[in-house]
């Protein structure tokens, strides 16, 4: 396996990471857009990073935070579902071993057939029915399910479950060397069908990772990730979180703006409207507080389209430079303003000393050794 | 390395208008860092020397152990001449000081960046713009995490000395301003008095410090700087120097030598490890006058009068004191560690070397540059002005007319601080102590005299011997060594290196020499100077102690030969060593080779048989010591008529014969006299034939002026000797 690492993918508005711990790589989300001019290949980047298996490329975990198609786009292309047994090599699609979900997949009926969507809630299902009849091939990679949160329609019936405050300390039954997951959401209510209809994002799945240094027992990199969370979510996290002594699992190294930087962390939207007399640009303390748990040299990535002094929300400019008052100009990453300039994705490298932002090109010493781009 | 950054008073400059190479090269390289880094601006300082202002983006963690920032901007400043590696200053007001890998300046701001180990002269061939502004990156980086310090290197002095102070012996009460600013520590009275006072304080962190230190007041504020209290680590050892002095009564001078403090500082390499570093300060102030400041006045030389402590700020600014770098004086321990050979056994050996010429004392000053042994010299030779071509002393000056063994014992103690490292004998191995020798554990004759050598087989007993000389031309080295037990001294080892020449098509030449170019002082086969470059006896002595030093380690006797070819390569032989048979007649003993003389002529017999067969013995007679070798033959010429009772030896082809091996041996083996068989169960006495041609041998010896030699050879290898003109 190679460095530990975390990266942002630029997409965008909409989420495509990868975290590499050191025995396990776990893919949140996906937007992979096709390739062309100034669209940055993540598939090709994906491909390199994962390991192979029988010559196929595999994710040990997919964490799907939840059904936006900023956060699915074009997923049955580039991912397998169905047995393994099935993989037709010349389509290179990726292999989920461990397919991670909330429980509003199955509950939300406004998914379109020929959605992206749609394609993952058929593969949720095909797995959930291992698990429900029991089948012996459910404990397989590429067959294995989680739930994240709440199953309260029972639509998830035997299927292997994480609940908030939970901490994950394996997949596919191998222990992560030096890593975890804190569960935060979503939490019960915000999956329930009727709460959640109309907004995915309160469904969100927000979970802490937590690299170890090499003594086992310090952390050394703690990063947040909200999928699409508003307030009210980190609200409820946090008050949770503080109330049962868990708040080591807010502290911060990297914090990935929800929803792609958009005003809905700090406060409800519209930000301001004079003419109907809307208010919201104080942001909330709870969101603040949330942020306040940075440790030092925190970093903040806006995973968005480029962030720039206008109207647009998301990204939200006034959410941008909220951010930028905790952590500063220069621990304030945006995905495709890091790709403008430096032609790649945001990747921190993780060991004892923290997370290194890596900007710089490889050096020359790497010339030649990585896969060039076809050439026709 | 001292580097000093002036603000710059030059003009903004253009990028087009950069002139110096460094400068234009490092500004077109910045386009390939992606962004990580910028160019701020360009200015010059003067007509030499251009400024870059860089903004550098350097991957750091979140939690790095040196306060290096994700964002730094950097003055690198180029010259003109591009032999000057162009230098790199962090010009954040809060960068850290005292980091590992920065320059010592002038001003503690802007921090210089020490980016380099080597010179330009030894980057230019991998020099670029990009290669300069990485090196930066790198700095920044692995400076973050404290990672620019390979394990493998040693850590930062805690402060840098200006200079040195060679400390030799422990004795030394003097020392000896040499040029620069270095000391050395001396026996030598007419020098200036000083104590050497040793510190040890706390740990402390690895870094260096970037403080001048001028006066003692500057050095006692460096260490409370870093929580450390000069003062009550140093006031017991002045104590302890103070009753030292009043208990044996010290003179005035004893009071009035300065002081050499070696503070010996644990630097921190991580949490568990330290490493030492030793500093040294040279502080002007006596002994009297330390005791003084520490409350204590010496009353003439036996009373103290105590009072309070006497430091002020003036006082101890008017304290001189230079920051020196201690270098031990070289001395034997450190010549076995630098040249590795402190573990080797036998490196205390008692070694008597005979023969201090061009081998002898470069074999002798490789082995005393290893701390080598401890040596007893021998020769009576005196350095004339044509040894100095090849001789371990290069100093015609001072040596020329003395005595070799007295020149190099001198070099070699005075290198190695160490009067009894070697001892000259300036003598004649005769005229020689012979317990001398005796007491040696080893005996190393490279005397190039058979005479020396054959003084040594027969007249010393107990220490083992080796005897290494090269042939006439330079080119072969030989080493004839005894084995422990003495069964084969070095005598018997000589006599059987001659019947390898013969033998030997590969060793042809070996002794030859042309008369043009030599010039041949003694009969000896050695005694010969001849035109050999210096080169041949650098190449020889290395090999000469090299194996020295591996023969100390085995029991057995060698006779081994090095040939130096016209490319240069070095061959070896080894020759597996023959047995001898001892026979005594008379007050003679006679020595045959067994393996290579018996054997082959009881062989010959048996092909013969049943008629009489014999031939010519070849070897050398040593009439001092009164001994015949016999090692070789010449087999019964073709003319030879050979009948069950009759054997008449030809002459067909043994003068040639004779003249090629006299020639290979350089005369050392030679006609001794006859041998012929009997037939098969007869006795071994003399016929009356055989008494014919004895006493023809007998007056053939008279002539020659040595023994008449006959051996007849009966049957399973019996023999017997048959000796006259005994008395010669």
């Amino acid at each position: 396996m190679s460095k530990k690492k975390i990266k942002y993918y630029p997409v965008g508005n909409g989420d495509t990471s990868l975290i590499k711990v050191g025995n396990a790589n776990i893919i949140t989300d996906c937007k992979i857009r096709e390739v062309k001019d100034d669209i940055y290949d993540v598939k090709k980047d994906l491909i390199e990073e994962l390991e192979k298996r029988n010559g196929k490329s595999y994710a040990d975990i997919f964490i799907l935070t939840h059904h936006d198609n900023d956060h699915c786009q074009n997923f049955g292309k580039h991912f397998h579902t169905g047995k393994v047994s099935s993989y037709v090599s010349s389509d290179e699609k990726i292999i989920i071993d461990e397919l991670w979900v909330n429980e509003y997949i199955l509950g939300d009926d406004d998914i379109s057939d020929d959605s992206d969507a749609a394609v993952i809630r058929k593969e949720v299902k095909r797995r959930r029915n291992l698990y429900k009849n029991n089948d012996s091939s459910k404990d397989e990679r590429g067959n294995r399910l989680v739930l994240i949160g709440y199953d309260d329609n029972s639509n998830f019936t035997n299927v292997p479950q994480h609940i908030p405050g939970d901490i994950v300390s394996e997949a596919n039954g191998v222990s992560f060397e030096k890593f975890d997951l804190f569960i935060h959401a979503p939490f019960k209510a915000d999956v329930v069908k009727s709460n959640a209809i109309g907004d995915r994002n309160m469904s969100s799945v927000v979970y802490q990772a937590r690299f170890y240094k090499n003594n086992g027992t310090d952390y050394s990199c703690r990063i947040l990730h909200g999928g699409d969370a508003d307030h009210y979510r980190w609200a409820t996290i946090k008050e949770k979180s503080e109330k049962n002594k868990n708040t080591d699992a807010l502290e911060w190294d990297i914090f990935q703006t929800p929803h792609h930087c958009s005003w809905t962390f700090f406060n409800d939207t519209p930000y301001k409207d004079d003419d109907k007399d809307i208010d919201n640009s104080e942001p909330k303390q709870t969101s603040l507080d949330i942020l306040n748990y940075k440790l030092t040299g925190a970093k903040v990535v806006a995973t968005s389209k480029l962030v720039v002094d206008d109207k647009d929300n998301p990204p939200h400019y006034p959410a941008r430079n909220e951010y930028v008052d905790v952590v500063g100009k220069t621990n304030f990453e945006n995905t495709q303003k890091f790709y403008d300039d430096h032609k790649k994705a945001v990747v921190f490298e993780i060991n004892d000393y923290g997370a290194t932002l890596k900007r710089a090109a490889t050096a020359a010493i790497g010339a030649g050794v990585q896969k060039p781009s076809r050439a026709g | 390395m001292e580097q000093d950054y002036t603000e710059p008073s030059g003009e903004e400059l253009k990028v087009d208008e950069l002139k110096n190479e460094h400068s234009k090269q490092i500004v077109s390289s910045i386009s390939a860092f992606d962004n990580t880094i910028k160019l701020l601006g360009v200015s010059n300082a003067n007509e030499h020397q251009e400024l870059l202002h860089l903004n550098i983006l350097p991957d750091i963690p979140n939690n790095p152990i040196n306060d290096i920032r994700q964002e730094e901007n950097i003055v690198v400043i180029t010259s003109v001449n591009k032999k000057n590696l162009p230098k790199a200053y962090a010009l954040r007001k809060d960068f850290p000081l005292g980091l590992p890998h920065t320059n010592i300046t002038k001003d503690e701001r802007p921090v210089s960046l020490c980016l380099f180990e080597e010179s330009f002269e030894e980057l230019k061939h991998n020099w670029s713009g990009s290669f300069f502004l990485q090196s930066i990156k790198n700095w920044l980086e692995l400076t973050a995490i404290d990672a620019l310090h390979r394990e493998d290197q040693h850590l930062e002095p805690f402060i840098i000395g200006n200079g040195g102070m060679i400390m030799g012996n422990n004795t030394h009460k003097f020392f000896d301003k040499l040029s620069g600013n270095f000391y050395k520590s001396t026996d030598n009275p007419v020098k200036k008095g000083f104590h050497k006072v040793f510190v040890s304080i706390t740990p402390l962190e690895n870094g260096v410090v970037h403080q001048r230190v001028d006066n003692l007041f500057d050095l006692v504020e460096l260490f409370n700087s870093k929580g450390i209290s000069f003062k009550n680590f140093l006031k017991p050892k002045i104590l302890e120097l103070g009753e030292f002095g009043l208990t044996l009564n010290k003179a005035q001078d004893f009071w009035e030598a300065i002081l050499f403090i070696n503070v010996q500082i644990p630097i921190i390499r991580d949490r568990d490890q330290t490493e030492p570093s030793l500093i040294s300060f040279k502080v002007d102030c006596t002994l009297g006058e330390i005791l003084n400041l520490y409350g204590f006045t010496i009353l003439g030389t036996k009373n103290i009068h105590q009072t309070g402590e006497k430091f002020s700020e003036k006082k101890l600014r008017a304290i001189k004191v230079e920051i020196l770098n201690p270098i031990p004086d070289l001395d034997v321990e450190w010549a076995r560690k630098y040249s590795g050979t402190e573990n080797s056994s036998c490196i205390d050996s008692k070694i008597s070397l005979i023969g201090l010429g061009a081998l002898g004392s470069q074999f002798f000053m490789n082995l005393a540059r290893n701390g080598f042994g401890c040596w007893s010299l021998i020769d009576k030779d005196v350095l004339l002005p044509h040894n100095f071509i090849r001789h371990a002393s290069t100093n015609i000056q001072k040596h020329t007319s003395l005595n070799k063994a007295e020149a190099l014992s001198k070099e070699a103690n005075e290198l190695l601080s160490d009067n009894e490292f070697s001892k000259a004998f300036p003598s004649d191995i005769s005229s020689l102590d012979k317990t001398i020798l005796e007491q040696s554990d080893i005996i190393v004759d490279m005397s190039t005299s058979i005479g020396a050598e054959r003084y040594l087989a027969n007249e010393i007993e107990d220490p083992r011997k080796l005897s290494s000389f090269l042939n006439p031309s330079g080119t072969d080295l030989v080493m004839l060594t005894e084995d422990k037990e003495g069964d084969f001294p070095l005598d018997i080892l000589e006599i059987q290196y001659y019947k390898e020449l013969i033998q030997n098509s590969d060793l042809v030449g070996h002794l030859e020499f042309e008369q043009t170019n030599k010039i041949r002082y003694a009969r000896g086969c050695r005694d010969i100077t001849s035109k050999i470059p210096q080169e041949n006896l650098s190449i020889f002595s290395g090999i000469a102690s090299k194996n020295f030093k591996k023969k100390l380690l085995s029991s057995t006797a060698y006779i081994e030969i090095w040939r130096l070819d016209e490319f240069h390569s070095v061959k070896h032989f080894n020759f597996t060593i023959d047995k001898w048979h001892k026979v005594t007649i008379s007050d003679w003993t006679v020595l045959i080779n067994e393996t290579n003389l018996l054997n082959i002529i009881s062989k010959h017999r048996n092909n013969k048989l049943p008629n009489e067969t014999g031939g010519i013995l070849i070897g050398t007679v040593d009439t001092y010591y009164k001994k015949i070798y016999i090692t070789h033959t010449i087999l019964s010429p073709k003319d030879s008529i050979e009948r069950p009772t009759l054997f008449i030896r030809g002459i067909d082809g043994v003068s040639d014969e004779l003249k090629r091996i006299s020639q290979i041996t350089n005369q050392n083996l030679k006609y001794l006299g006859e041998w012929h068989s009997h037939p098969r169960r007869c006795s071994l006495n003399m016929s009356g034939d055989d008494k014919i041609q004895f006493a023809e041998l007998t007056r053939e010896a008279e002539l020659i002026g040595q023994p008449a030699l006959m051996l007849i050879l009966g049957d399973d290898g019996e023999f017997q000797i048959y000796l006259n003109n005994l008395k010669i």
